[in-house]
Order: C-alpha cells, then sequence, then structure tokens
C-alpha cells in the first residue's frame, strides 16, 4: 500500500477497536463496582472528596488488575486475530501474510512471523507483570 | 398465495414459537414460587436486569433445545433447497408445497434457497451446546492452573506462564489448519489434546470437593464417588473412540462425539485457555495480598483451600463477566473459522458461517445476514445482562 493516509485506516481502525471497547470496558465496570463499594471509599467520601476524585485517584487503581490483563493480552490478539478485517478491508496486515504463508507452505516467511509474535507476546506479557507490581505493589514477581 | 406482511410474519413466528413460550412460563412460574430456596439462582429474579438476560439467554436455550432434539419449531429442513426459493424476501410462500409442509418461508430464503428462519433456529442448537462448553472448559482450566501460578508464585508460576506465552503466540489460524489437517487428524493429535484438556474439570471439582469437605471424610468419599465417578464415565467418553487411536475403554464408551466437532471444540478450547489462565493468575496475584487471605493462612488453611474458597470467590465479579463475554466471541471465532474454510462443516447451520455467507450479499438481499446476526446480538446481549445481575446479586450477601 502506497502513500497510506489516515482515511485509509479510519474504517478498519474503528472496526477493530469498537470490537476490544465493549469487553474492556465490560471488565472495567466489574471490577471498578467492586472496588467501589469497599470500606476506603466510604471513608474517602465521608472525608468530603469530590467523586471524580475518589474514581481516579482511589479506586481506579485497584480496580485495574483484570482491565489491565485483558489490554495487553489484546496486543497478541491484534496480531493474528484480526485477519478478518485485513481480508474485509483488503490491507495486508500481520494476520493476512500468516493466512497467505501458511496456503502457499512457506516455511521461511511463516518461520519469521512467527518469531515476530513470539517476540510481541513475551514483551506484552512482561508489561503486564511489570504492571501488576506498579497497580498493586505488595504483588512479589520473582 | 400471497406474501406475508410483516405483521402475519411476526405472528406466525410467534405461533410457531409456542413450545419455547410455554417452557419459559412453566420455568419462570417454578422459579417464583420457589424463589426463597434457590440460593443464587433465586436471587437473580431479583434483580429486573438479571431477570431480563436470564428471559433472552433461556428463549436460546428453549429453542435450540426442542429445535435440536425434538425437531419441533423449524417448519422445514435446514439443509434442504427448494426451487425457486432462492434469496425471496420474508414471507414468501413455498412453491409447490405438499400437503402436511410449511407453507411459508417465514424470514424469507438464502442464496442457496434454504429456509433462513429454520436455518437460525436450527443453529441455535449449535451455538448453545458448543460456545457455553467451550468456554466453560477453557475457564476449568485456565482456573486449575491459573490458580497455583499466581498463588505459589517462583518456578512454577514461570514455567506456566511460558506455556501461556507459548500458546498465545501460536496463531490462531495456523492452529486450525494444523488441526483439520486430515493426516494430523491421523496421528490422533487433536484426540490427544482432548485428552490433556477435558482432564482439567476433573481435578478441578476433585480438588474443589475435597477442599471443601476434607473435615468430614465420610462425607466427602461419598460426594467424591459420585462426582468423579460420572465426571470419569463422562471424560473416558469424550476421549475415547472405537476405531482410532484410543479406543482402550470401549465398554465404558457412552457416545461418540463427531471427529470434525471435537477438532473445533479442541481447539477453541486450546486458544482459550491462556487468556483465562492469564486473568485468573493476575487476579490471584492481587487477592493473594489481602488480608482475609494471611487470616486464612494464619488460621492453617491448606493452600488449595485458600485458593478455590477464598481467593476464587472474591475473583467472581471480572470472571463472571468474562465468561459471560466469550461465549458471545467464541460464537464469531466459529464464524471466522467458516471464513477460511476451517471448523464445522460448510453447509451447517451455525450463525457464525450463515452470517459470513450472507455477507456477500448484505447490499442486495439483507435479510439472510442479518437474521442470524440479531440473534448473535440477541444471545450476547441477554448472556451479558445475565452476567451482570448475577454479579450484582452474588455480591449482595
Amino acid at each position: 500500500m502506497d502513500n497510506a493516509t489516515i482515511e485509509n485506516f479510519l474504517l478498519p481502525v474503528i472496526t477493530i477497536a469498537l470490537y476490544g471497547m465493549g469487553y474492556i470496558a465490560r471488565m472495567t465496570r466489574a471490577s471498578m463496582t467492586e472496588v467501589m463499594t469497599s470500606q476506603y471509599i466510604r471513608t474517602a467520601r465521608l472525608k468530603g472528596l469530590s467523586f471524580g476524585n475518589i474514581v481516579i485517584k482511589h479506586a481506579l487503581r485497584n480496580a485495574l488488575i483484570a482491565p489491565f490483563t485483558v489490554i495487553m493480552l489484546q496486543f497478541p490478539w491484534l496480531l493474528n486475530g484480526v485477519v478478518i478485517v485485513e481480508t474485509l478491508f483488503n490491507y495486508k496486515g500481520f494476520g493476512w501474510v500468516l493466512v497467505w504463508a501458511a496456503g502457499n507452505n512457506d516455511i521461511e516467511l511463516l518461520l519469521g512471523v512467527s518469531v515476530v509474535s513470539v517476540f510481541v507476546v513475551l514483551v506484552t506479557q512482561l508489561i503486564s507483570d511489570i504492571g501488576y507490581v506498579y497497580l498493586n505493589p505488595r504483588i512479589k514477581v520473582s | 398465495m400471497e406474501l406475508l406482511t410483516w405483521g402475519e410474519i411476526f405472528l406466525k413466528i410467534l405461533v410457531r414459537l409456542t413450545p419455547v413460550w410455554i417452557a419459559l412460563v412453566v420455568t419462570f412460574s417454578v422459579s417464583f414460587y420457589f424463589k426463597r430456596s434457590l440460593g443464587l439462582y433465586g436471587k437473580l429474579f431479583d434483580s429486573k436486569v438479571g431477570m431480563i438476560g436470564f428471559t433472552i439467554l433461556m428463549f436460546w436455550v428453549f429453542t435450540g433445545f426442542f429445535a435440536g432434539a425434538l425437531d419441533w419449531i423449524v417448519t422445514s429442513d435446514p439443509l434442504s433447497q427448494v426451487s425457486g426459493m432462492k434469496n425471496k424476501v420474508p414471507g414468501t410462500p413455498v412453491r409447490g408445497v405438499e400437503q402436511g409442509e410449511y407453507p411459508f418461508f417465514l424470514l424469507g430464503g438464502d442464496n442457496m434457497a434454504r429456509d433462513v428462519f429454520s436455518r437460525v433456529v436450527y443453529g441455535s442448537s449449535l451455538i448453545i451446546v458448543i460456545a457455553p462448553l467451550a468456554t466453560l472448559f477453557a475457564f476449568m482450566m485456565g482456573i486449575t492452573l491459573g490458580l497455583p501460578a499466581g498463588y505459589y508464585g517462583g518456578r512454577l508460576d514461570t514455567i506456566l506462564s511460558f506455556l501461556a506465552n507459548l500458546i498465545l503466540a501460536f496463531p490462531v489460524i495456523l492452529l486450525f489448519y494444523l488441526l483439520v489437517t486430515p493426516e494430523i487428524v491421523d496421528t490422533g493429535v487433536p484426540q490427544f489434546m482432548a485428552v490433556v484438556l477435558f482432564f482439567f474439570p476433573l481435578v478441578f471439582f476433585t480438588v474443589l470437593l475435597n477442599t471443601r469437605f476434607h473435615t468430614n471424610p465420610t462425607k466427602r468419599n461419598i460426594i467424591l464417588f459420585f462426582v468423579v465417578g460420572i465426571l470419569g464415565i463422562l471424560y473416558l467418553s469424550i476421549i475415547n473412540e472405537a476405531g482410532s487411536k484410543i479406543s482402550i475403554f470401549n465398554s465404558v464408551d457412552l457416545f461418540n462425539i463427531d471427529a470434525g466437532l471435537l477438532t473445533v471444540f479442541v481447539s477453541v478450547v486450546f486458544v482459550n485457555s491462556p487468556t483465562t489462565f492469564r486473568i485468573v493468575r493476575g487476579l490471584t496475584m492481587d487477592i493473594k495480598t489481602r488480608d482475609y487471605v494471611s487470616a486464612a493462612q494464619t488460621r492453617g488453611e491448606g493452600p488449595w483451600y485458600i485458593m478455590l474458597w477464598e481467593i476464587l470467590p472474591n475473583a467472581r465479579g471480572p470472571l463472571i463477566v468474562d465468561f459471560c463475554l466469550r461465549i458471545g466471541y467464541t460464537t464469531i471465532l466459529l464464524g471466522t473459522l467458516g471464513f477460511f474454510g476451517l471448523g464445522l462443516e460448510s453447509e451447517s447451520p451455525n450463525w457464525g458461517a450463515t452470517i459470513n455467507d450472507g455477507r456477500k450479499l448484505l447490499s442486495v438481499y439483507p435479510h439472510p445476514a442479518l437474521v442470524p446476526a440479531l440473534s448473535l446480538l440477541s444471545l450476547v446481549l441477554g448472556l451479558n445482562l445475565l452476567a451482570d445481575g448475577l454479579r450484582e446479586e452474588s455480591l449482595r450477601d
């Protein structure tokens, strides 16, 4: 694809984004409602903090473990799971290359693609492990 | 005969679904009557959202059951093609209808001249069996491995996470390409995978019940005997198939699963389990630092008791939501596989494949794709509402 503009990417990106948005939003909501019932949130409200402040500063960090995992799991999925979107919008993405290589017995290309996806998975999962420690400092990851 | 108007189509569909309405009314009146003695299920009827979700879900469950098991609701054969009915609009009378056959294609015909209504109704029986079961197995595996990985940490965590990353890095499409190849099926790889994957529910329930009743060995032994016995027989029936690589348990083989279906099932569980593993592991690591876990440790509870009865119930909020969403995504995944000619056979009326077939003519004849798409939408919506209701009610205690 030569001279790709932002318009070229608008529709596929919206499609993929909408697909993951609902999932992450619902996971965040599920963790958030649980955290919002805990004692320290009540204390914060009694202290007279504004609601926005409570949500952002007190609750969100404690509720982010599950959504953060899910967000980091989206990256491996985006690499090779969105091949349908790539086919429908006819842009040659990573998933498309993979299917093409598998369909044409191109073992070298397949190996190359695998190396990239292994690398992406390892990096994103490492980030997610480090993120846990940041979100809840009591977690110890060896 | 005349073309039906939309009102008539609607009425005829309602009449056609009579068994479902009766079953729904019966379920609801019984559940309402015994509401207080049914635990969490009864509490579901206190929340409006949960009840709406439950209604939608049960609507599809009953539809699938009556259509799949009893052949009641379907108006004509979902696979047979009727001459002259190609891409006909909803409510078209069937040409050359014989005595005793249903005279209309209620929701029109698709591009192979098959009845859309019957296909959607029949497809629901496939969806309500495959998608929830595959998700359930993936969750069993994710929970049984994710809990110890998050709880113990250290080397066990490193090994299990490495395996999960390996599967995550393995492209889904490639995996399916490999698994449906006849040479691979002949070597028995899907079956050996089934041996491993389906073993985890067995482990899960054994440990779950053992930790719950270990203070009362007699009761535990009786319960474990029955549960493990039933699950064990089911397990052996699933993995065993006469004439294949694993045919040593023929005497206990209750039923046979179609090899293609088993392959799809195994691959769906296989690709979903590392994701659930990581979610459970993350939640476990978080909850492990809470005070009530330390309290249980000080009390001298065993590690598995803490994992299954202290940590898991407190992780249920995100897990319930993820479970219900994942059922929807699994349904879509089955359709994605159909897109590449993998998965279930191409004629099968499962919703994903039907949407994909109808997609090509979407701008000219929207009904063959819209009907299954709206059905899938309503099912996933119902599941989400149910998840919301369940989560709310289970947290209120």
